[in-house]
C-alpha cells in the first residue's frame, strides 16, 4: 500500500544532497557556519526568480541567527558566518529557505544539524546505555527523547539486583542482552523513522546518536542498500516500506549475533 | 555580583518550598555567605537597591549591566545559578508580599525537573549539550527578550510592559518561541496591533484567546500555517500587518 501525500504549499524541498554544511573553528570567538549549496540536484530551483534571496537560518535553543546567502542569481555567502549570537559554540541546527521578493517561500530543506564534534560520520558512537529503575513487572523498556545525550535501555530494578547478587550485570549479561537487543533495535529505528518522521538518508550524516544508529542500521544489510528518503515533499511515500526495511534490519541483526542459536546454547530453551 | 552554589540554590528551593508563602524574609543571606554562594566568575555590577517598573527596565538593566562586566549573551543565558541569584537579589519585586502579609508563589507542581522555573531556571538537554528554559524565567526571560530587540526603536516596549511579576500566558507564549522574540518584524506588528500609544499600554482582550484575532493566535497557529508559505523575517513589519486575515481588523482600527 503507498500513502499518497499532496503538497499544498508548492513550495519546493531542497534535498540533503544540495547541501555541505559545518563548523568550523577560528582562531578565537565562535565558529562559522559554512554552507555550501549546490541546487543540481533540484533543478526546479533554478527555475525560480534569479533575484529570489537565499537565506541559511540557524538555532540553538532560545538563539537564531540568519545569514543572508545572496540571490540565486547572485550567490553572496557572507564571509565570516559566525555564530556569535547563537547560545551554543558547539552545535547549530539551521534551514535553507529561498524566498521571493515579497517574502513568499520558495524552497525549504529539511532541519539539519552540524556539530563541531567532528565531520567525520564514521565516528564510534555510544548507541545506548543502561540504567535500573523500579518497572513494577515490566522487565525493561525503552527510554528515548530528542534532547537526550544517549537513549537508555532501562531494567527492572529487581532483574538488575537479582542479576548483581548472582555476580552477572545485566548488561554483561549474554542471555538477558541476546533477548532484549532485537526488540531495542526494532524500537529505536520506530522511534527515528516513524515516530520523528525524519529522513534515514539525510539522518545517517548526523554525527549524535541519532546517526549511529543509522548508521548501524545500514550495516547490517550485507549488501549496498537504499536508506529509505524522504520525497520532494519532505515525507515517506509509503510507511509499509518503512517497517519492511526496519524488519530486515532486525532479521539481519539476529542473523548476524545467531541471537536464536545463542539463546538456545545459553540455557535459554 | 555572587552567584549560589549548589547548597544555595538548594536553599534557596527550601525557601520557596516551605516558607515563602506564608510571607517569610527572602534568604538574601545566602548570597553573602561562602557556604552558599561565591564570587561570580567577572565582576557584574548589580545595585540591590535598584527598583524596575516594567519588566523592558529589568531586561535593559540587566543587558547592560552583564555587557559592560564582559559577560556575552551565549555564555550568561547557560549560568542557572546566575539568573536563580538574580531572582534572589530582587526577590521582594519579583514576589511582593501580599497586602496579608503572604506572597504568592507561581509554581509547576507537575514539573518533575524544577517546581519553580519563574526563580530558578529549568534546564534543558539538548544535543547532549544543557541549557536553560528561559521562557518561564522571571528574569532570564526579559532579559533575552530584551536583547533580541535592543536595536529596535521600540525595544520590546510591548512584550516587555508590565511590572516584574505580572507575567502572562502571553509573555510565556512569545518569550518561549525563539522565531517570535528574534523577529524584529513581527514585534512591530506586535506593537502596530495590539499598543494603545495614548494610554502607553495594551489594549484590553490582546491576549484574551477567545477572542478573533489575539495575540496569541498570531505568534501560535497563525504564524504556524504562515510560515509555510511566507518567511516573517524578509517582511516589512507593513506588509505583515497588511496580509494578515480579516480577524485582525478590529485590531487595526
Amino acid at each position: 500500500m503507498t500513502t499518497r501525500t499532496f503538497n499544498y504549499t508548492g513550495r519546493i524541498h531542497i534535498k540533503q544532497e544540495c547541501i555541505d554544511g559545518a563548523l568550523t573553528e577560528r582562531s578565537s570567538g565562535a565558529p562559522c557556519l559554512e554552507v555550501d549549496l549546490d541546487w543540481s540536484p533540484v533543478p526546479q530551483i533554478l527555475e525560480l526568480p534569479g533575484d529570489s534571496k537565499v537565506y541559511v537560518d540557524a538555532s540553538h535553543g532560545m538563539s537564531f541567527v540568519r545569514f543572508d546567502y545572496g540571490t540565486l542569481e547572485v550567490p553572496d555567502p557572507p564571509a565570516e558566518p559566525r555564530l556569535t549570537d547563537l547560545d551554543s559554540w558547539t552545535s547549530a541546527d539551521f534551514f535553507i529557505m529561498v524566498v521571493d521578493r515579497d517574502g513568499r517561500l520558495l524552497a525549504k530543506s529539511s532541519k539539519h544539524t552540524v556539530n563541531r564534534a567532528s565531520r567525520n560520520t564514521s565516528t564510534r558512537t555510544p548507541l545506548i546505555d543502561t540504567n535500573f529503575r523500579d518497572l513494577g513487572e515490566r522487565p525493561w523498556e525503552l527510554e528515548v527523547r530528542e534532547e537526550m545525550a544517549i537513549p537508555l535501555l532501562v531494567f527492572n530494578e529487581k532483574w538488575w539486583n537479582a542479576a548483581l547478587g548472582e555476580g552477572v550485570p545485566l548488561n554483561t549479561d549474554a542471555l538477558a542482552m541476546a533477548m532484549v537487543m532485537p526488540n531495542v533495535l526494532e524500537g529505536m529505528l520506530k522511534w527515528l523513522l516513524l515516530e520523528n518522521d525524519w529522513d534515514a538518508y539525510q539522518l545517517s550524516d548526523d554525527p549524535t546518536w541519532k546517526g549511529a544508529w543509522i548508521r548501524f542500521a545500514r550495516d547490517l544489510f550485507s549488501e549496498q542498500t537504499t536508506l529509505p528518503a524522504h520525497n520532494d515533499s519532505g515525507i515517506y511515500e509509503s510507511i509499509p516500506e518503512i517497517l519492511e526495511w526496519i524488519g530486515l534490519a532486525v532479521t539481519h541483526f539476529c542473523e548476524h549475533h545467531g541471537i536464536t542459536s545463542r539463546l538456545i546454547g545459553l540455557g535459554g530453551a | 555580583m555572587r552567584v549560589l552554589n549548589d547548597r544555595g540554590l538548594k536553599q534557596y528551593r527550601a525557601f520557596l518550598e516551605e516558607v515563602c508563602e506564608e510571607g517569610a524574609e527572602s534568604p538574601g543571606h545566602l548570597l553573602s555567605d561562602d557556604m552558599y554562594s561565591k564570587p561570580y566568575s567577572r565582576y557584574i555590577d548589580l545595585d540591590k537597591e535598584a527598583g524596575f517598573e516594567t519588566k523592558q527596565e529589568l531586561g535593559r538593566y540587566l543587558s547592560e549591566r552583564l555587557e559592560a562586566a564582559g559577560v556575552p549573551r551565549h555564555e550568561a543565558a547557560k549560568d542557572r545559578a546566575l539568573w536563580a541569584s538574580i531572582t534572589l537579589l530582587y526577590f521582594d519585586q519579583f514576589c511582593p508580599l501580599t497586602p496579608d502579609g503572604t506572597r504568592r508563589v507561581p509554581q509547576e507542581r507537575q514539573d518533575p525537573n524544577e517546581r519553580y522555573p519563574k526563580f530558578i531556571p529549568r534546564i534543558v538537554e539538548r544535543g547532549g549539550e544543557l541549557s536553560l528554559r528561559g521562557r518561564r524565567h522571571y528574569a532570564l526571560g526579559p532579559y533575552l527578550i530584551y536583547e533580541y530587540n535592543k536595536d529596535t526603536h521600540h525595544k520590546a516596549d510591548v512584550l516587555l510592559s508590565g511590572s516584574l511579576n505580572a507575567w502572562g500566558d502571553d509573555v510565556e507564549q512569545t518569550a518561549g518561541r525563539i522565531e517570535v522574540i528574534s523577529n524584529m518584524n513581527l514585534i512591530e506588528v506586535i506593537r502596530m496591533l495590539y499598543w494603545d500609544e495614548d494610554g502607553a499600554r495594551l489594549k484590553t482582550g490582546y491576549s484574551t484567546v477567545s477572542r478573533p484575532g489575539s495575540l496569541l493566535r498570531l505568534v501560535g497557529d497563525l504564524r504556524n500555517q504562515t510560515k509555510m508559505t511566507h518567511d516573517w523575517y524578509s517582511m516589512t513589519p507593513q506588509d505583515i500587518y497588511d496580509s494578515l486575515p480579516s480577524e485582525y481588523d478590529e485590531w487595526k482600527s
